[in-house]
């Protein structure tokens, strides 16, 4: 009688122990191999990383295609404050994950659109990461939480002031 | 920082307007509560110095001057609730407060302005970090977006460029 129930916890111990050191393994390995389902954190914030990338190179190109000047100039600066957000996101994903580079999109940057985009396209890609930046900072706590509020509220102010013109209706 | 004018017995660190004479509750030592408590009291300091803008601002900033005096209001309000829910005390308003600069005429009154909603922003922003739920959170994610915005209109009004900054609020 002793015996019997006593040995089921041993058992079950090995194979704890036992599906741990699979599980590591295959950790590992997975890990070695290519790109491991990322938690959702992660990959959470690696989307904004590629929103701000995204944002920052289509009001690149929106600049280059020679607005008026002062809309040129405020999506050159749109563009650098995109870079800047993908700047500092990226170094919270590098700290969040350890040495590892964050993300392997190395271009997320969509099919080459055919004509040039304008102030209008980058008005809506803004409106559109802002919102996602807001929601995300709901759900975050922290300086994650605090730094995407921020994000959220630059990408406003672009889109809702520094993008429209100043006589225009806001 | 817009600070309190009869300075206030307690040492504060930051932004802090506890207040004169009356006697202010004190700080929350939470730290969701705390930032909160913060926010409400630099909300305080903003409204009342928005009444100076008022006062220096020229007649074509009307309607950015009344705007922003009432998105501070009612902010404030909110925020009061908000604390007053989780049975905290709000900061009371300071009987009167030390500007960071003179204000004298139209430029100094949107330069003050400028560096209020930085201030709030910061405020907001620290709120947003230390927010225990996320609707409190999604609130000063709120505030802090309209004191960018805010900021951003009284840049150009000034005619600084660029009228944005990359992060409101924050130091990164």
């Amino acid at each position: 009688m002793w015996h019997v129930p006593s040995r089921p916890p041993t058992v079950s111990r090995r194979r704890v122990l036992f599906g741990a050191a699979a599980l590591a393994l295959l950790g590992s390995t997975a890990a070695a191999c290519a790109s491991p389902p990322p938690p959702p954190e992660i990959d959470e914030l690696a989307a904004q990383l590629d929103r701000a990338r995204a944002d920052s190179q289509l009001a690149t190109d929106a600049a280059a295609a020679t607005p008026p000047p002062p809309a040129a100039q405020a999506l050159t600066a749109v563009a650098s404050e995109r870079s800047a957000h993908a700047q500092v996101l990226s170094d919270e994903l590098v700290r969040m994950v350890g040495t590892n580079a964050p993300t392997t999109t190395a271009t997320s940057t969509t099919a080459e659109p055919a004509t040039a985009p304008t102030t209008k396209d980058v008005i809506a890609a803004l409106r559109q990461s802002a919102d996602s930046a807001a929601q995300l900072a709901a759900t975050q706590s922290g300086y994650r939480a605090g730094l995407l509020g921020s994000i959220a509220a630059s990408c406003t102010a672009a889109y809702t002031v520094a993008l429209v013109p100043a006589g225009a209706p806001q | 920082m817009t600070s309190p004018e009869p300075t206030p017995t307690t040492t504060t660190t930051t932004t802090s307007s506890r207040a004169a004479e009356p006697t202010t509750p004190a700080r929350p030592s939470d730290a969701a509560n705390g930032a909160l408590f913060d926010a409400i009291a630099t909300e305080h300091a903003t409204i009342y110095g928005y009444g100076l803008v008022s006062a220096h601002s020229t007649p074509d900033v009307n309607d950015l001057v009344s705007a922003a005096m009432a998105e501070h209001r009612d902010r404030r309000e909110g925020a009061i609730a908000m604390l007053k829910a989780r049975s905290a005390d709000p900061p009371l308003p300071a009987a009167g407060y030390q500007l960071p600069m003179e204000v004298d005429n139209p430029t100094d009154a949107a330069n003050l302005a400028v560096r209020m909603e930085e201030d709030a922003a910061v405020a907001w922003r620290a709120v947003v970090e230390q927010a225990s739920d996320e609707q409190d959170r999604a609130f000063a994610v709120t505030a802090l977006t309209q004191c960018a915005v805010t900021a951003a209109r009284w840049s150009r009004v000034l005619g600084i460029s660029p009228i944005t900054v990359a992060f409101p609020g924050g130091s990164e």
